[in-house]
């Protein structure tokens, strides 16, 4: 049972550090799916942990919070827009903009509202998202159905059932709704959505708002979800992750979310790596190795070694 | 039509306008937080160009910033869009703290500084070589790969710096401080032979060096054949095919001096000032090189000046946050993204205005033909 | 048929310019409802902005749009489809992996942005289908559908939003002879239903069996109205390209064959042409015209070392290059083989260099020293020299080409590769854009340079041009070679009717 109670932990874990990659990701799939770049995924994270813990601090409220945070990342998103499609804006630069502001403005903010070098005071239970608790359907034992029920699958954050549940509806939006198919279009080709009468400027608009607000619920459960306050570049690259998942799932919803389960896993092996013999060879494997792993896998889809065919054919073209 | 604007309207005018929006956006922050912006000029002023020893150090920062604004802006001639500057630069600073600490150090040292030069511009051009092959070769997005590079360079880096470089007895990850031997000349050790006194400053030779690195771009860029070609591919791939121009061997060659470039941080950061390799020796310095270009509008004698600008931003940046309770330095980034923001993604925004108001001028003013 | 019905569209007095350029002047076009209405005229005579125009790509500068007798603004293709104005472009986009029905109902207001009900709109398409006899499945892929199919459903799109008047253009380009019969029928299955068809076509053939109108535009206006019934073929070429020389024909030299072959071209195939054979003296200026995409661009681009050939080899002054030569533009150059691209391409100038920058381009290493360095100094004396020489304004070497009109850019461009004097010339467009002054002037210099020997091979849209410049001509049709006509037998009639049938009557 002891094998099983470390796999569960990992899994636990590699669900854990996918969640805010997840929501990450699939911001940046619903900006790129209708052609505009998003680099800045990772400046949006901060910038809603950040405005997340913020509130959650001031108000004590943490669905109130998490509204902010959605709306701080909307915000910059708007700002993408703008630049991009507004003004025809090289949407590499405007991203890289954006991570540039989100760093200085939180660390700014941080330092100017609170006074504690940058982060926010730590928050109490009541202001973070809080976690979900089954119903008592199964008793608690050492059994195998007992350990699945209670410690795989209840007892986790609200937002982690949202990130896992947004997924699937993405999936079936983008698939079925006559706005997802609008949005795919927008990245697919341009032209025929002209053509078809339907406004591209307007449709990008709102999905790389959507991405915006899917963004703030990745910073959101940085700070007020997962973890318990802002911490100046709390998100220490995992926006470029995302975008790795993005891109080694091709821009597809359900694979997507296998790319960040995968990349969570291989975050959470590297915690519980560290220090273990490999086959009792005497051979650690660094734990730098396993970090890197989810850039080079991306540096591979991207060489085309394992198949880019998911890419939207607009991606970063102007119409 | 944009034709008949006047010379002076894409390189001067627009860029000034720009420019003094996100100057204004940086006030409009700085404001809002309470601070007294005439005084925060000040103390950015004094601290960075006051004395000799602020002027030392300015000038030390605008070493980095002509290394990775040279990197960005070559790439850019040929429409490459280089952000690895950052990981390349690791890479120079580990092949130097390679070279530095493995070298006898009876070697001479006019032979020293050729070698770790030579390694500093290997080692960030190899960084860029494997970008560069799969952008030429297999169409991959250089933006995309060479930011997954600046996380592998990062974390080599630290497995280096745990792993083989590490100094025995401290407890940071540092390198060992190299031989003293191995240390670049300070420039105030170097006027002191001359019988001038200056100000001891960690400004060093590399930053003679990047003048020269400027100058050769320059030369390399407007005077050149392969600059030629860069330029043409950048502007115009259709022309570039019309002109006989092998965009592959373009985008090596430029991705190659543009890492080399960037390599070049190492010698100013490590082997002339910390002596010893540390984790965030970069410090940005990668991506404050794109707005250093975009200031300096891509063009090697322009990043000399907005470097030196940028310079004076950050030494008068790091004097404010010791004096203004409440600013970091990352007023200095903010202004970085301002800058990014407004001369590069929002480079257009103004443009209808602008030329309209100059119709209005031009209409109700005499009739220039 | 005789009920006098009012125009389903009409405009009036229409003009636009861009820039300088006047593309329409003072056009006006009546489209009957319920006719097929043919437009001809040559390229840049402003028959397509006039169609841009009429379906709110772009607005006119003045003039009137008449729509069922009312006034109307057409501010955007939005609004054309509301105004029952619909609009096939040559190139049909649509979205590969989606079916038929979901393409269509793309573009339908959304009243529920998470479901939409499309049954509605199937049983309406289902009856549109079955009226007009569409071969295909409202739940077909369209990355499945054939063109002609893909153009159905551009059609069964306008039909199912309502078009009263359809404007196509060039719809029977790729089209084979039975689908094409098959679109004509379809018109007139359009036309008996209400429905206005506007071809714009240089199908003259066909436009002359199927429409009741054509109208004929000329510089920006709609020269002649003409039922097809009363006029022939010949005649309907005659009035689309029939206007007077404008230049005065230069005194030719015999032309000088059997001296000395320059190039022999032998069977080349490539993707676009197939099995062209032709020989070019030296002193001799060739021309190959035909209809746009005939091949004659190809052909160029094949010489010029910008696209391989497949098989077929071709001999210039004894270098044989075949499919497995290494052959590019940088060997042409070497062999002294000067190309001046086609202006629309922008391919010939660096807009945002200097012109003395671009007056090199191409021949950059030949300009650079040992080490690569450039002189500038020369570059920009060298430029000087060919500014006065082709009297290019203002002559001012620093500014950036892209500030220069058009016509000084391509006088640079012609001056930039005469001034290597080439053995061999390849001209595309030469004087497109170019004016009467820079165009005699452009004459001149190439016949001071066949005089001198050089072998020229020109493309060009201006068969006025054509005539007063080639010694020979060949024209092509559906890439390969319609006929060779020698200088002494040409007549644009005879060229006109073989660009377009590929074979001529007599």
């Amino acid at each position: 049972m002891d094998n099983l109670a470390q796999w569960i932990f990992l899994i636990d874990a590699s669900v854990r550090l996918a969640t805010p990659i997840l929501f990450a990701a699939l911001a940046g799939l619903l900006s790129e799916r209708a052609g505009i770049v998003d680099i800045g995924l990772e400046g949006k994270m901060l910038v809603s942990a950040f405005a997340g813990a913020a509130w959650a601090t001031y108000s004590g409220s943490p669905w109130q919070a998490v509204i902010v945070a959605m709306s701080a990342a909307m915000l910059l998103s708007w700002l993408h827009a703008f630049a991009c499609i507004s003004h025809r804006g090289d949407q590499i630069i405007s991203g890289v903009a954006i991570n540039m502001l989100a760093l200085s403005l939180t660390a700014i903010l941080g330092q100017y509202l609170f006074l504690q070098g940058g982060i926010t005071p730590i928050l109490n239970d009541s202001s973070r998202v809080t976690n979900v608790i089954f119903p008592e359907w199964v008793e608690h034992s050492d059994g195998f159905i007992s350990m699945i029920y209670w410690q795989l699958l209840s007892g986790h954050n609200t937002m982690i059932y949202g990130a896992f549940l947004l997924v699937f509806l993405l999936d079936a939006f983008l698939k079925h709704s006559p706005l997802g198919q609008r949005l795919s279009a927008a990245g697919e080709n341009p032209l025929a959505l002209h053509r078809a009468g339907v406004s591209v400027k307007m449709t990008r608009y709102l999905s790389v708002l959507a991405g915006g607000a899917c963004c703030g619920l990745a910073g959101a459960y940085l700070s007020i979800g997962h973890g318990a306050g802002f911490v100046e570049n709390m998100t220490v690259g995992k926006g470029f992750i995302a975008l790795a998942a993005l891109i080694f799932g091709q821009w597809r919803p359900i694979p997507v979310m296998f790319a960040c389960l995968f990349f969570g896993f291989l975050d959470a092996l590297a915690i519980r790596m560290q220090g273990i013999e490999l086959f009792s060879t005497g051979y650690i494997i660094p734990v730098q190795f396993i970090e890197v792993l989810p850039y080079m896998i991306t540096v591979l889809v991207l060489a085309g070694f394992i198949g880019s065919s998911g890419i939207p054919k607009a991606l970063g073209k102007l119409p | 039509m944009t034709k008949n604007l006047p010379w002076w309207f894409y390189t001067l005018a627009l860029p000034a306008l720009n420019l003094s929006l996100a100057i204004l956006a940086g006030v409009v922050v700085l404001l809002a937080l309470d601070v007294n912006v005439m005084n925060a000029a000040r103390i950015i002023f004094n601290g960075a160009l006051g004395d000799q020893s602020g002027i030392g150090y300015t000038l030390f920062y605008a070493t980095n910033f002509m290394f990775t604004g040279l990197s960005v802006a070559i790439a850019w001639h040929a429409g490459l869009f280089n952000i690895g500057a950052e990981g390349q630069a690791t890479l120079g600073g580990i092949g130097v703290a390679f070279v530095c600490t493995s070298l006898p150090p009876q070697l001479p040292f006019g032979l020293l500084i050729i070698i770790t030069t030579l390694t500093a511009a290997l080692f960030g051009a190899l960084w860029a070589l494997i970008p560069a092959w799969l952008n030429a070769y297999r169409g991959s997005h250089i933006v995309i790969t060479t930011i997954m590079f600046n996380f592998i360079a990062s974390s080599l880096l630290v497995y280096l710096l745990v792993n083989v470089l590490n100094a025995p007895d401290q407890m940071a990850t540092v390198s060992p401080t190299f031989e003293q031997q191995t240390w670049l000349p300070y420039l105030h050790q170097l006027s002191a032979w001359f019988g001038i006194e200056l100000a001891p400053t960690p400004l060093n030779i590399s930053f003679l060096w990047a003048l020269c690195c400027c100058l050769f771009a320059h030369f390399y860029l407007s005077h050149s054949r392969l600059g030629y070609d860069t330029r043409v591919l950048g502007f115009n791939r259709r022309a570039a095919n019309f002109a006989g121009i092998k965009p592959q061997r373009i985008i090596m060659i430029t991705m190659l001096i543009s890492g080399a470039c960037a390599g070049f941080v190492a010698l100013n950061e490590v082997q002339g000032q910390a002596h010893q390799l540390k984790i965030e020796f970069v410090a940005g310095y990668g991506f404050a090189g794109i707005a250093v270009a975009i200031i300096g509008r891509k063009q090697p004698l322009g990043i000399i000046a907005s470097s030196v600008l940028f310079g004076v931003l950050y030494q008068g940046g790091s004097e404010l946050s010791l004096n203004i309770e409440r600013i970091g330095n990352d007023v200095v980034l903010l202004i970085q993204g301002l800058v990014i923001l407004f001369c590069g993604a929002l480079e257009w925004m103004l443009k209808p205005a602008l030329v309209k108001w100059l119709k209005l001028q031009s209409s109700s003013g005499l009739n220039n033909g | 048929m005789s009920v006098i019905l009012v125009p389903a569209l009409e405009l009036l007095n229409i003009n636009k310019h861009f820039d300088a350029n006047e593309a329409l002047n003072g056009a006006c076009l009546q489209v009957s409802a319920g006719s097929i209405h043919g437009i001809i005229g040559e390229n840049g005579a402003g028959k397509s902005t006039l169609m841009q125009i009429a379906y709110g790509l772009t607005q006119p500068d003045s003039g009137q749009i008449i729509i069922d007798g009312a006034v109307s603004k057409i501010a955007s293709p939005q609004a054309a489809i509301r105004l029952g104005i619909g609009m096939l472009h040559q190139k049909v986009s649509w979205l590969e992996q989606l079916s038929v029905l979901e393409n269509i109902v793309l573009g339908d207001k959304i009243d529920n942005y998470f479901y939409q009900d499309n049954r509605p709109s199937e049983i309406k398409l289902q009856l549109l289908i079955r009226e007009f006899g569409f071969s295909f499945a409202l739940d077909s892929i369209i990355g499945d559908l054939t063109f002609s199919q893909r153009q159905q459903v551009d059609i069964i799109r306008a039909l199912y939003r309502g078009v009263r008047v359809l404007i196509l253009d060039e719809p029977m380009a790729i089209l084979s002879p039975s689908e094409s019969k098959h679109l004509f029928d379809l018109f007139i299955l359009l036309k008996n239903q209400g429905v206005s068809v506007v071809i714009v076509s240089h199908k003259l053939i066909a436009l002359h069996q199927i429409c009741d109108v054509i109208s004929v535009v000329s510089k920006g206006q709609v020269i002649k109205n003409i039922a097809p019934s009363q006029v022939s073929i010949k005649q309907l070429t005659k009035y689309m390209v029939g206007r007077e020389v404008l230049l005065p024909h230069p005194n030719k030299l015999a032309v000088t064959k059997g001296e000395s072959k320059v190039l022999t071209i032998v069977d080349i195939v490539a993707k676009g042409i197939n099995g062209i054979n032709f020989s070019v003296y030296a002193g001799q200026i060739v021309a190959l015209v035909g209809l746009p995409k005939a091949g004659q661009d190809i052909v160029l681009e094949v010489l010029a070392g910008m696209t391989r050939l497949s098989t077929g080899s071709f001999d210039f002054i004894g270098h044989k290059i075949n499919a497995k030569s290494r052959y590019s533009i940088a060997k042409a150059r070497r062999l002294e083989v000067s190309y001046v691209p086609d202006p629309m391409l922008e391919s010939g100038l660096i807009h945002q260099m200097s012109m003395a920058e671009s007056s090199i381009l191409g021949y950059q290493n030949k300009q650079s020293s040992l080490f690569g360095g450039f002189n500038r100094h020369q570059m920009i004396d060298h430029c000087s020299e060919l500014m006065a020489q082709w009297q290019i304004r203002p002559a001012d070497p620093q500014m950036n080409s892209g500030y220069f009109s058009g016509g000084n850019q391509q006088k640079m461009v012609m001056a930039r590769e005469i001034s290597q004097q080439p053995k061999l010339l390849l001209l595309n467009q030469p004087t497109s854009g170019v004016d009467v002054a820079g165009v005699e002037l452009i004459y001149q210099q190439l016949f001071a340079l066949r005089e001198r020997g050089c072998a020229i091979i020109l493309v060009s849209n201006d068969l006025d041009e054509v005539i007063t410049l080639a010694d020979f001509v060949v024209v092509l049709h559906q890439g390969k070679i319609a006929k060779k006509i020698a200088q002494s037998q040409l007549s644009k009639q005879q060229l006109g009717l073989l660009m377009v049938k590929g074979f001529a009557d007599d």
